[in-house]
């Protein structure tokens, strides 16, 4: 009896101290923590790349796309994108680079990679496939014979107009457009306008516009091949002069009316919100416009003179900061990025047309018709064509007090030919060997 | 006793199992509860603190941050470019590059400080700014419009709670720090707004971690919270809470207060600090290593349970069917005949118990069939009695007739014997009394050796010992004739000389009779003869009349000798008074 008794308290302490230990051990664990070493397990270590570019909407909404395309097939990796419009972004980037808090993966364009990859701020991409791409575009991406950045489109210059005003006021553009038959053009466009309303973008504070115009005259870029200063001084007068007149009369609008001109921003730009019908932009731009107002806009190539004034650039570079931890990671991301069909069925044309043929070639039967557009471009300036060089190192920063000078001109701050002693002070002063 | 009355009711077995395995179930059912309640209230204990100390640090880091952007905000309003382009002078393209150059100047603040997602300048008339871009430009009315600016009309900066703004296309949920610039001349210009991305604040109240989490500022608003949002609803709740309990820290557990469920709410705020920050933990989050404990308790429980159940099933049955066979046996007895089957080789009290049992109904068999034979005896007894019924005084007269013819026919000696006859009559009936003294019992004794001697010619000789004081004593009557008779009868068959003696000595309170004679010698197996009509018949009757009265160790002892003859010695008590006796009637009294 008493062994009986005995035995049961044994079992009852025993059976307590087992609990208590089954609970000590028995923690729950951090949800958190569990969930990251699943990932952990599925694929390598968990990495989160930033990637900064800048366009419009249409871009940014197809990146995400094949962002999370990537994410989807790469449960490993996902990103942080910083997108913007092209306002500020290079002011972004600056900073950022500056604090060596730079992304990972860098949207750069001609005018700045150069200045990029002199500080040293790319990391070297040779290891990324472009077998497929066109080999002038891979060379533009060169620096110092270093691959410093992976070409995403082709792009062309030319004008963009609004199509639907000038089908209704019954104007055809010829297939072969002037300097001349421009300014004709919105000078006759002008009349059956209302007010507040403007033909022609005031180009003189557009140095994009400028390097056609000087190009078209057979004075070639705004530089030379081998990085000196080029802008002609005569060519220069005359395109002041041309705008000043057009200004005067109206069929530009006003400096200040100019000035407050945002891009892709679908009340402050002036082509969106109808101030302007002609502006010049970038092939891979358009898909930016059109988004906005479909079937509204149409690409025309830049005008002509004794000669062409078109040129075709990669659109833009994806570079990856030398300050990236996962740089390996990151350019694999950017081979997938340019070479796979999925890849481009999420992006399209929204970063130019495709530098891979391959990829051209798997694209080219789902085409719409802004995509169809921005080729058409393509095909129409390559056929006599600028010869792009790239820029040379600093001419981003040349080209945004470039732009003030022009600014002052337009405004009548200065006089065009101080404004092109300034230009040119200021390119000896920031434009680099 | 009233309460333990269930304990006089119910089955031993049923009580006892009950008693144990309910005794242990309800055991089980404390130590969970008690072990639930004592974690749980550790956690709690435990988690308030860490939280605590937790809120305390995120509060110093959020001090920090946040007095960071009212820092950048109070330089950036004390800045002469700024009060420059809120002046607004000069023209067209002045005021364009002064804008152009502040949005590009905000734009790069906002770079250079992650945090700051982006600085919205409220003013007159404002220029255009990219809606991409983190520096953008307003009119003063938007902010007065706005909802947020009520909160703030009366300060100079405010802290506004978490909003949407637009940044591009992407809505940005942001908390903003709003601060009026004022120019030298103490006008009101416009209201700079620093925007920091809600996710980044967010993030440092989260902590990787999955918490309820809500931030308030001093005056009661939500800056922002992180968390379950069925959790976080209804926040003015919780700010009540945390104010109906003054200090600076606390914590209180509410149960069923914030949507029903049971929560912990902790929360800190610094000495001088604008924050108050607030955890709150579900109840169900916090009692999950309780419950566990609860539950392997529970199941281990459950198991002992079990195994009890089974255990003091076994002890009972083994410490009932003792007991249960013990009564089947005592409720068989004595009906049955059979003798009841008690277990064996137990050594405790059980054993005690079946042997005590045993013992008592051996002994009570023994007393029945002491009792029947008793009874039995007292019949004969009463038969001999009965027997003995015959009308004295029928004999009495018949005797004195025949004496009469005798002494007529001058037949001296068959009146003699009458005579003698006569005599030993009386003495044998006594009035029916069982008990006579011996001075009675000799004379009856004489009577009968002088009628034998008349009948066989004087050839027996005599002699009578009797111890002094002796004489009035009482023995059973007519106890030495049968012994005397049997002398006779066999003893002295064909012998001429023959002696008897008889001899009555007191011994240690017992009274001893000797009758010793030199006959031929008793058989030694006379004992299993066979009674005859008339001989044996008187000692047998003489022998067990000695034993129904006195039992052991009274009685007879005849032995043979060897030298020839027999000694008969009856040892009787030594009796000064006349015995009362049951069964003894006067016959004289009776009307026969």
């Amino acid at each position: 009896m008493k062994k009986a008794i005995s035995w049961i308290s044994l079992l009852i302490v025993l059976s307590i101290v087992l609990a208590i230990t089954a609970c000590g051990s028995g923690k729950p664990k951090n949800a958190a923590s569990t969930e990251e070493s699943s990932r952990k397990a599925q694929g390598g270590e968990a990495i989160k790349l930033r990637i900064a570019w800048a366009g419009s909407q249409a871009r940014h909404d197809a990146t995400l796309k094949a962002l999370d395309l990537y994410t989807k097939k790469n449960p490993n990796v996902s990103f942080e994108p910083e997108f913007s419009g092209f306002d500020g972004y290079y002011e972004k980037l600056t900073t950022q680079s500056a604090a060596k808090n730079a992304p990972d993966i860098m949207q750069i364009d001609t005018y700045n990679i150069v200045q990029y990859a002199s500080r040293g701020q790319l990391a070297d991409l040779s290891s990324v496939n472009v077998a497929d791409v066109d080999p002038n575009l891979v060379s533009a991406g060169k620096y110092k014979e270093q691959q410093v950045g992976i070409p995403l489109g082709k792009n062309a210059t030319g004008f963009i107009y609004n199509k639907a005003v000038l089908d209704k006021l019954g104007v055809k553009l010829s297939e072969n457009m002037t300097w001349d038959d421009l300014f004709k053009l919105a000078r006759d466009i002008q009349p059956k306008l209302e007010k507040g309303k403007y033909s022609l973008a005031d180009l003189s504070m557009d140095p994009d516009a400028y390097e056609m115009f000087q190009l078209s005259k057979g004075k070639g870029f705004a530089h030379t091949a081998d990085g000196k200063f080029n802008i002609d001084h005569e060519t220069w007068t005359e395109f002041n002069a041309i705008l000043d007149q057009l200004r005067k009369e109206g069929v530009v609008p006003p400096a200040d009316i100019t000035v407050t001109y945002k891009q892709f921003d679908p009340k402050q730009d002036l082509l969106l919100n109808g101030t302007v019908l002609f502006l010049s932009t970038y092939a891979a731009g358009f898909g930016g416009f059109d988004n906005v107002s479909p079937n509204t806009f149409a690409l025309t190539p830049a005008p002509s003179g004794e000669k062409s004034g078109g040129w075709l650039v990669p659109s833009q570079f994806f570079t990856v900061s030398s300050n990236s931890k996962h740089a390996e990671e990151a350019k694999k991301f950017l081979e997938w990025f340019i070479n796979d069909t999925e890849a481009a069925d999420a992006l399209m044309l929204s970063r130019g047309v495709p530098v891979s043929a391959k990829v051209l070639e798997y694209v080219s039967p789902k085409l719409s018709g802004s995509d169809k557009a921005q080729i058409e471009l393509l095909d129409k300036t390559a056929a006599n064509a600028n010869k792009f060089s790239s820029r040379p190192n600093g001419y981003w920063n040349f080209r945004m007090d470039f732009i003030k000078i022009m600014q002052e001109v337009a405004f009548g701050k200065t006089n065009p030919d101080l404004g092109f002693e300034a230009a040119q002070k200021k390119y000896a002063e920031l434009i680099k060997e | 006793m009233k309460d333990m009355g269930i304990f006089k009711r119910y089955r031993i077995g049923h009580l006892f199992f009950g008693c144990f395995a309910g005794g242990i179930a309800v055991i089980f059912l404390i130590v969970i509860g008690v072990s639930y309640q004592l974690s749980a209230n550790a956690i709690v204990s435990n988690t308030t603190g860490y939280q605590q100390k937790i809120l305390d640090g995120l509060n110093k880091r959020l001090i920090s941050q946040f007095g960071a952007i009212n820092e950048m905000s109070l330089a950036i309003s004390r800045e002469n470019q700024l009060q420059e382009f809120l002046r607004g002078e000069g023209d067209a393209y002045t005021r364009f590059r002064k804008s152009d150059d502040m949005r590009i100047w905000l734009s790069n603040i906002s770079f250079s400080m992650p945090i700051v997602n982006s600085i919205f300048l409220y003013m007159d008339s404002p220029p255009a700014s990219n809606f991409q871009e983190p520096a953008q430009f307003f009119s003063l009315d938007e902010a007065d419009e706005s909802e947020w600016y009520k909160s703030g009309l009366n300060s100079d900066f405010f802290w506004i709670g978490q909003h949407a703004v637009m940044k591009g296309t992407q809505e940005v949920q942001v908390i903003s720090f709003a601060r009026k610039v004022i120019d030298i001349t103490g006008r009101y210009r416009a209201l700079l707004v620093l925007n920091v991305k809600a996710e980044d604040i967010q993030s440092i109240i989260r902590e990787n971690g999955e918490y309820n989490r809500l931030l308030f500022d001093t005056g009661g608003r939500l800056i922002t919270s992180v968390g379950d949002p069925g959790i976080l609803m209804k926040a003015e709740d919780y700010v009540r809470v945390t104010q109906g309990n003054s200090g600076i820290k606390g914590s209180q557990v509410s149960k069923g207060e914030f949507g029903n469920r049971s929560s912990l709410l902790v929360w800190s705020q610094l000495f001088g600090s604008d924050w108050l920050l607030i955890e709150v933990t579900p109840w169900k989050q916090l009692t999950t290593g309780s419950l566990h404990i609860a539950r392997v308790l529970m199941i281990i429980g459950i198991i002992s349970i079990i195994l009890v159940i089974f255990l003091t099933y076994f002890l009972t049955s083994q410490f009932t069917q003792p007991i249960y066979k013990l009564i089947r046996g005592m409720s068989a007895f004595p009906s049955s005949s059979k003798k009841p089957h008690l277990p064996e080789g137990y050594r405790n009290e059980f054993g005690l118990l079946f042997n005590g049992y045993k013992k008592l109904t051996k002994r009570i068999e023994e007393l029945y069939r002491s009792l029947a034979e008793q009874s039995r005896r007292q019949k004969e007894v009463e038969m001999q009695a009965l027997q003995a019924m015959i009308n004295p005084h029928f004999l009495y007269n018949t005797l004195d007739q025949v004496n009469w013819l005798a002494i007529e026919a001058g037949q001296e000696q068959i009146s003699r014997i009458l005579e003698l006859i006569g005599k030993m009559f009386r003495i044998g009936l006594s009035n029916g009394e069982g008990f006579i003294p011996i001075r009675d019992e000799m004379m009856h004794l004489a009577c009968y050796v002088e009628i034998q001697n008349i009948r066989m010619g004087e050839r027996i000789k005599i002699t009578m010992d009797i111890e002094d004081g002796l004489d009035e004593l009482y023995t059973p009557k007519l106890t030495l004739q049968p012994f005397v008779e049997n002398s006779i009868m066999h003893g002295f068959h064909g012998k001429t000389d023959c002696l008897l003696e008889i001899c009555a000595r007191r011994k240690d309170g017992q009274l001893v009779f000797t009758i010793a004679d030199n006959g031929v010698g008793i058989r030694p197996d006379w004992e299993s003869m066979k009674p005859r009509k008339t001989g044996g018949y008187g000692i047998r009757n003489v022998i067990e009349r000695l034993e129904t009265y006195f039992g052991k160790p009274y009685g007879v002892t005849i032995e043979g000798l060897t030298t020839g003859g027999t000694t008969v010695t009856i040892r009787i008590p030594a009796l000064a008074n006349k015995p009362v006796q049951g069964g003894t009637f006067s016959v004289q009294n009776r009307n026969y």
